[in-house]
This record gives C-alpha cells, sequence and structure tokens, in this order.
C-alpha cells in the first residue's frame, strides 16, 4: 500500500512537472532550454544505470520457483469432483487412509458450522466388522498448469471415540510474483518467453473425505454437508 | 554567385545541432511516457483467484512491455511532429535544402532512436528492482545481466530496429499530411480507416502479416536487412511526397 501511494505521488508529481516542461505555454513564462531537457534525459538514464547496478549486485541470479506442472490437472479436477471415481483416485492421487473401530453409531460434528471446505462422502460396506475406513484426499487448486497441491496444508478430521470432528480448513494464500522481460526483447536472445496474453486458468476440487463404514451403523449429528452413497 | 559557398556536410552538421535543439522536449515526453507506463507494468497482468471462502491464490505480473509499448508510440508521434508543417518552416529558416533537412531527420531519429533503446533496455533491471521491494518474494523468469551479458546488445539492437521503424512510419505520415495543406488530418483519417477497413472489415490479415513478417525472424542480420529496407522504402517516400513542396510557407 505504501508502495503504491509513493509510486503513484511521484508519478503525478514527475508527469506534473514533465507535462509543465514540455508545454508550449512555459515557453512564455520560462525558456527551457534544451540543455535542461537533455540534463533530464540523462540523469534519467544515470538513474536507470544506477538500479542496474544495485538490482545486478544484489540479485544477480534469476530465480523461479519450481511449481509442479500438470497437464492432466483439469481433467483430474472434474474426474475427481466425481463421487463414482473416488476409488479410481487412490493410485495417482496423494490419499491419506486411516482406519478407525467404531461402535454402533457415530456422530458427526462440524468445526465451522457455515462451510465444510471439504466434500464428505459415506458409503455402507456389506459387513458390520466395527471399522470405519477413511480415505482423504488433497485439495487440487490449478492455475496455467501448476499444480499447487503440494502448497496446501490440511487439517484432518479428528476421532475421538464414536464421534468425528470435521476441522475447519487452514486458510490457503499463495501470493506468486514474477518480473519478466518483454517478449519484443527476446526475439533474438533465444530465451522463452512466458506468455502473459493466454491469460490465466484456473480449477479446484476441494478436499474428498471417504468413508466406507459398516452396514448397519447409526449416523447422526450434523449432517448438513454429508452426503450418502445409497446404492 | 557567392563569395563563401556553404557545403553541404557543414549544413547537415548545423541542421542536426538545430535539430537536437529544437526537438529535446521529445526526450522529456519519453521519460514521462515511461513513467505513466510504470502503472501498466505493475498492474497490467496481476490476478486473483479465490476459489473458496478458505483459498485464495494471487498471481502478480511484473513486465517491461508497456514501456516498449510506449516507446514505439513516443516514436511515432515525434516522427510524425518532425515532418510537421511548422517543423518544415522551422528549418527553412537557415540556410538548407531539402536534402539536408530529411537527412537531418534521419539522423536525428537514429540519435534519438539510440538513446531511447539504451533508456529501455535499461528500464527491465531498474522494473525488477523495484518489484524485489514491492514484493516479499519475485521470481524473475527472464535472465539477468549477469547471467547472460551478450542478451544485452542484442536486445539494444532489437529495440532500436523497431524504434526507428516506427520512427519512419511517423515520419511519412507526416510528410503525406503535410503535403496536403490543411487537410493532413482528414487524410491520415481515411488512411487509418481504411486500413482498419482492409483488415477488421474484408478480414485481410494485413497488419498481422506484416508484424509477423518481422517478428516471427530469428535470424538477425535477416532482422537487419528487412528493417533497413523498410526504413529506406518509407523515408524515400517520405522525400518524394515533399519534393515538390515550398521550402517555406507564410
Amino acid at each position: 500500500m505504501i508502495f503504491t501511494t509513493l509510486l503513484l505521488s511521484t508519478l503525478i508529481i514527475v508527469l506534473v512537472i514533465g507535462i509543465f516542461f514540455s508545454s508550449k505555454l512555459t515557453g512564455k513564462f520560462f525558456n527551457i532550454t534544451s540543455k535542461v531537457h537533455y540534463t533530464i534525459a540523462f540523469s534519467f538514464i544515470a538513474l536507470l544505470f544506477i538500479m542496474t547496478i544495485i538490482v545486478e549486485v544484489l540479485f544477480p541470479s534469476s530465480e523461479v520457483r519450481q511449481l509442479p506442472l500438470n497437464e492432466n490437472a483439469f481433467d483430474d479436477v472434474v474426474i475427481g469432483s466425481s463421487a463414482e471415481k473416488i476409488d479410481s483416485i487412490d493410485e495417482s492421487e496423494p490419499v491419506t487412509k486411516r482406519t478407525h473401530e467404531i461402535e454402533n453409531q457415530l456422530t458427526i460434528y462440524h468445526d465451522d458450522a457455515d462451510y465444510s471446505g471439504a466434500d464428505i462422502w459415506i458409503e455402507r460396506k456389506d459387513v458390520n466388522d466395527g471399522i470405519v475406513e477413511e480415505y482423504i484426499t488433497k485439495p487440487l487448486y490449478m492455475v496455467n498448469n501448476h499444480d499447487l497441491s503440494n502448497e496446501v496444508d490440511i487439517a484432518l478430521p479428528e476421532w475421538q471415540g464414536n464421534a468425528v470432528t470435521f476441522s475447519k480448513q487452514p486458510t490457503f494464500e499463495f501470493n506468486f510474483a514474477y518480473y519478466t522481460g518483454s517478449f519484443i526483447l527476446n526475439q533474438f536472445t533465444g530465451e522463452e518467453n512466458y506468455d502473459l496474453f493466454s491469460g490465466f486458468s484456473s480449477g479446484s476440487r476441494p478436499m474428498t473425505i471417504r468413508l466406507i463404514v459398516p452396514k448397519d451403523l447409526k449416523i447422526d449429528g450434523d449432517l448438513e454437508y454429508v452426503s450418502f452413497d445409497e446404492d | 554567385m557567392y563569395l563563401n559557398e556553404p557545403r553541404q556536410l557543414d549544413i547537415l552538421k548545423q541542421q542536426l545541432r538545430f535539430k537536437l535543439n529544437s526537438n529535446a522536449s521529445a526526450f522529456t515526453i519519453l521519460i514521462a511516457f515511461q513513467l505513466f507506463a510504470l502503472l501498466f507494468s505493475f498492474s497490467s497482468s496481476s490476478s486473483s483467484h479465490y476459489f473458496d471462502e478458505t483459498s485464495y491464490i494471487s498471481i502478480n505480473a511484473v513486465t517491461s512491455t508497456p514501456h516498449i509499448t510506449f516507446m514505439i508510440a513516443w516514436a511515432f508521434f515525434i516522427g510524425v511532429r518532425l515532418a510537421n508543417q511548422s517543423k518544415w518552416n522551422e528549418a527553412f529558416s537557415f540556410v538548407s535544402t531539402r536534402l539536408t533537412h530529411h537527412l537531418s531527420n534521419l539522423l536525428f531519429m537514429l540519435l534519438a532512436s539510440f538513446l531511447a533503446g539504451f533508456m529501455v533496455i535499461l528500464i527491465g533491471p531498474a522494473l525488477r528492482l523495484l518489484a524485489n521491494l514491492r514484493y516479499e518474494e519475485i521470481d524473475t523468469l527472464t535472465s539477468t545481466i549477469t547471467e547472460a551479458p551478450l542478451h544485452l546488445p542484442l536486445q539494444f539492437i532489437t529495440v532500436v530496429c523497431y524504434t526507428l521503424l516506427l520512427f519512419m512510419i511517423g515520419y511519412m505520415m507526416g510528410s503525406f499530411s503535410q503535403t496536403l495543406n490543411g487537410y493532413g488530418g482528414l487524410v491520415m483519417i481515411f488512411f487509418l480507416s481504411i486500413i482498419f477497413f482492409i483488415t477488421f472489415i474484408l478480414g485481410f490479415q494485413m497488419i498481422g502479416a506484416s508484424i509477423l513478417f518481422l517478428f516471427n525472424e530469428s535470424y538477425l542480420p535477416f532482422f537487419l536487412i528487412k528493417i533497413i529496407g523498410l526504413c529506406t522504402i518509407l523515408f524515400a517516400i517520405s522525400t518524394l511526397v515533399t519534393s515538390h513542396l515550398e521550402v517555406r510557407k507564410s
């Protein structure tokens, strides 16, 4: 904010001075000689030169965070959102698999009453073995085919006896700032141009929690955000 | 019959000195353009993605493309200004010929392209410094000067070539408008309308093709030949259309 304010104020001041100098009106009051114009031009070039030396001394190398590329991630976003495909995700996606022993009843709670932050699916087994199987897939965040899933922290459900609490998901904030030289300058340098003009595409899939529960388990509590996979 | 007949070279030198003095404000205008471009280089390519209530991705791109675009626009504007009526009249306040007038303009445009090109290639690193101050963490996707020092002269040549070309286009347009004695503005609008009509209504990708003719060239000597050829043609047209013009109009 301070930077923007400083930048804007400097720009406005310099622009006003610039317009004043270049205006024909100034000739009536001041005689701005060509020497003044050249002094301004060469001072500006000297300033740029100093800034170039500073940046080359302080930040001599180009640095690029290697974000994993995933050309199929947009398909994954679509596939993952379909309940039928959940089983097929196990092999390709980072999945946390846990088992919990349970009696006859499961009570569900949510940390955040307004928003679950995850797709929750419950499926029943054919048997009553007293065990809940829990599969959790991480959320998927995509920007221009860059997969940011590894940057995301997730809060796993908390199990206590016959109750599970779906925790509020931590805020995920990812800031990516980059500098790139103009594509016009790179016509003969052989540098790869980052395609700025294709726009930014993005897609996301929330975390998926799938519980496979015993056949006759009673489920109660806050079921607003829970979907049942009934055959 | 004169006692002291001036040589063309002396006239040219004097004319160039005069042009450098009378058009010095062009460089102040260029700096104003460049500072204005700063607003675009920091804000034009930023985007924010709110996925849901708890997740947010922000992408901020800083690039020197707006600076080059503004410089090209400046070159066109100054090119037109160099060839307009008042500059023509000013030039013939001194001992001058049409040839020395055009040649001195050409030399001025060359020198201005060099100065502007030098300024613009230094703006890239300066932007990188500002971007490093602005953002906590910033990736640099282009090689730095320390990493690839040989890129600098190549970038300089590229920028100078494009600037000179736009100077020439502006100069030709200015020359055309000058010959038409007060109707230059109308003719310019008519000319631009025809280009618009051919390109967008009839669908001939004339402008796109002519840009790609230069922009897709990856071999520098061929690119230089194309630029020199185009500049020569444009300059020749400019001199031809003004060849029958009175040296000074009242």
